[in-house]
């Protein structure tokens, strides 16, 4: 079993090939103790450090990378000390879920019973994590997906916006529809590009979030901490205006080649 | 219409994934600044207002401090969390449940249902209580006389009782039915034992041990319990109270 963090100092005998990193740090101190559980009990601790033995301070908690604790988890998971390194891991999190959490139910009930599923369903998918982002980051995918989830059950709820008025308040196109005729893939393309070209970074994460994740204007609010009075609606509003303006100018701009094609002819 | 649909349809579908959207490994390394190895990943990146959106929301996730006005709410789930052990954490099924009963109990008119319920149940069960036949207090015991109802569960003790001119000759108390043997328990005021003795009979005679222990104008308490056949204990009476030689002859 490995030592748990202290401030104290322990002997470990160290291994020259031992170099730690993010995921074999684990392996390092067990192989340590391996090698001190082996040693004959009757040699006295100068004589093994003569040996080969070096004086290494035992790490702290906050030594212990996310992935390390996960990898100490995993080695130990038989045995009493495992639990400590989970809490500790999901511990470091709390706050983040607690966040996020708040920000998609907007009162702290609710959001602590979202929070408890998320670390659930992390703790119970844990064998799944395969180190390959870093521990938040997977814990942010299953965060994310379950608060949208969550949302889109309750979707009945008074607060929610009704799916009527996600679809009404999409751009007005006006007598000409600059999609029409266009292959789907290439109705999307342009849609991006005027996007791309008329509004700003948050116009287009607050309209992403209400057209495609169908996310209430409060929750987005919430979600992305805006501080602006009127929240997600002002930007949703905005970008509206833009995206109508933009696409006028992309008809001029479509008819004036035309003309010019029919001119030049 | 069916332009209107099919601008409809141009609008989701340019916030909606591409087969070409970034991996959440690539918007990690952005989320920490770090470039990515593919010039055609900043590209798309650059281009696709949904790879922006799950950017803006990994970096918010990540981002530690709670608003100014969250600060309390945060610390108050993150504590809850704490108190919950990952191995004894609800399933989703059950912890939406709970999260029904909590915001259940937050409504005042369903505590007011609730307290309505429990005057109706208090009501009927006090009517119940009041308009039930006598039980059998005997129960159990191995009655000679089975047509017998006996009105109470104590047993009636005779004496001695209140101020003596003298030592007691002896405890009495009524028969008990199906008792084999009672035990008889003399205590002072506070509870002290002073001697206890059992007997078959429902007589115990006062004998110089006993008078040894009772000593005159101290107060003393006396109760008998009843036992079965196993010698286990079915009734007790309640406490008599008798003290000597404060009554002149």
């Amino acid at each position: 079993m490995a030592a748990q963090p202290s401030t104290a100092l322990q002997l470990y005998p160290v291994q020259t090939d031992c170099i730690p990193d993010r995921f074999e740090e684990k392996r390092c101190i067990r192989s340590g103790q391996e090698a001190l559980a082996s040693s004959p009990s009757s040699v006295s601790v100068p004589e093994r450090a003569s040996s080969a033995i070096a004086i290494i301070p035992v790490m702290q908690w906050e030594d212990l990378s996310d992935e390390a604790l996960i990898a100490r988890y995993r080695s130990e998971e038989r045995s009493s000390s495992a639990e400590l390194y989970l809490n500790e891991l999901f511990r470091r999190h709390h706050v983040k879920v607690a966040r996020w959490c708040l920000g998609f139910t907007g009162d702290r009930e609710s959001a602590a019973d979202l929070a408890q599923e998320i670390c659930a369903k992390a703790y119970q998918n844990l064998p799944s994590f395969k180190g390959q982002s870093k521990f938040s980051t997977w814990l942010f995918s299953i965060a994310r997906n379950h608060c949208l989830n969550a949302v889109r059950a309750r979707g009945n709820a008074p607060n929610m916006t009704s799916e009527e008025e996600v679809i009404d308040t999409l751009p007005d196109m006006g007598g000409h529809d600059p999609f029409a005729g266009l292959e789907r893939r290439q109705a999307a393309d342009l849609a991006r590009q005027i996007m791309n070209e008329a509004l700003g970074e948050t116009e287009k994460v607050v309209f992403t979030l209400h057209f495609s994740e169908e996310l209430p204007l409060d929750v987005i609010t919430r979600v992305l901490k805006l501080e602006n009075a009127s929240g997600a609606k002002a930007y949703l509003v905005s970008a509206k205006r833009k995206l109508e303006k933009a696409v006028s100018r992309w008809k001029a701009r479509a008819q004036g080649a035309i003309e010019g094609e029919i001119n030049g002819r | 219409m069916a332009d209107n649909n099919k601008s409809r349809e141009a609008w989701r579908a340019a916030v909606s994934t591409t087969g070409n959207c970034l991996s959440i490994n690539d918007l990690e390394r952005l989320a920490e600044s770090v470039p990515l190895p593919d010039e055609k990943l900043n590209a798309h990146l650059a281009e696709c207002p949904r790879c922006q959106t799950e950017l803006a929301m990994l970096k918010n996730f990540e981002s530690a401090a709670p608003a100014h006005d969250e600060g309390a709410a945060v610390a108050w789930i993150t504590a809850q969390l704490g108190r919950n052990s990952l191995k004894s954490a609800p399933q989703t099924a059950v912890a939406g449940r709970l999260g029904f009963f909590r915001n259940f109990f937050r409504n005042s008119y369903a505590i007011a249902a609730v307290a309505v319920a429990l005057i109706i149940i208090f009501s009927v069960s006090l009517y119940i209580s009041e308009h039930q036949a006598a039980p059998q207090l005997n129960a159990g015991l191995n009655n000679p006389n089975p047509g017998q109802i006996l009105r109470s569960q104590s047993i009636r003790l005779i004496g001695p009782s209140g101020d003596l001119k003298g030592l007691p000759e002896n405890f009495r108390w009524d028969v008990y039915p199906g008792a084999t043997s009672y035990r008889v328990e003399l205590t002072e005021v506070d509870g002290t034992l002073v001697r206890q003795e059992t007997v078959n009979q429902n007589v115990l005679s006062v004998t110089p041990d006993w008078k040894s222990l009772i000593h005159t104008g101290k107060p003393y308490n006396w109760q008998v319990t009843a036992l079965d056949a196993s010698g286990k204990a079915v009734v007790s009476s309640s406490r008599e109270h008798f003290r000597v030689g404060t009554v002149k002859p």
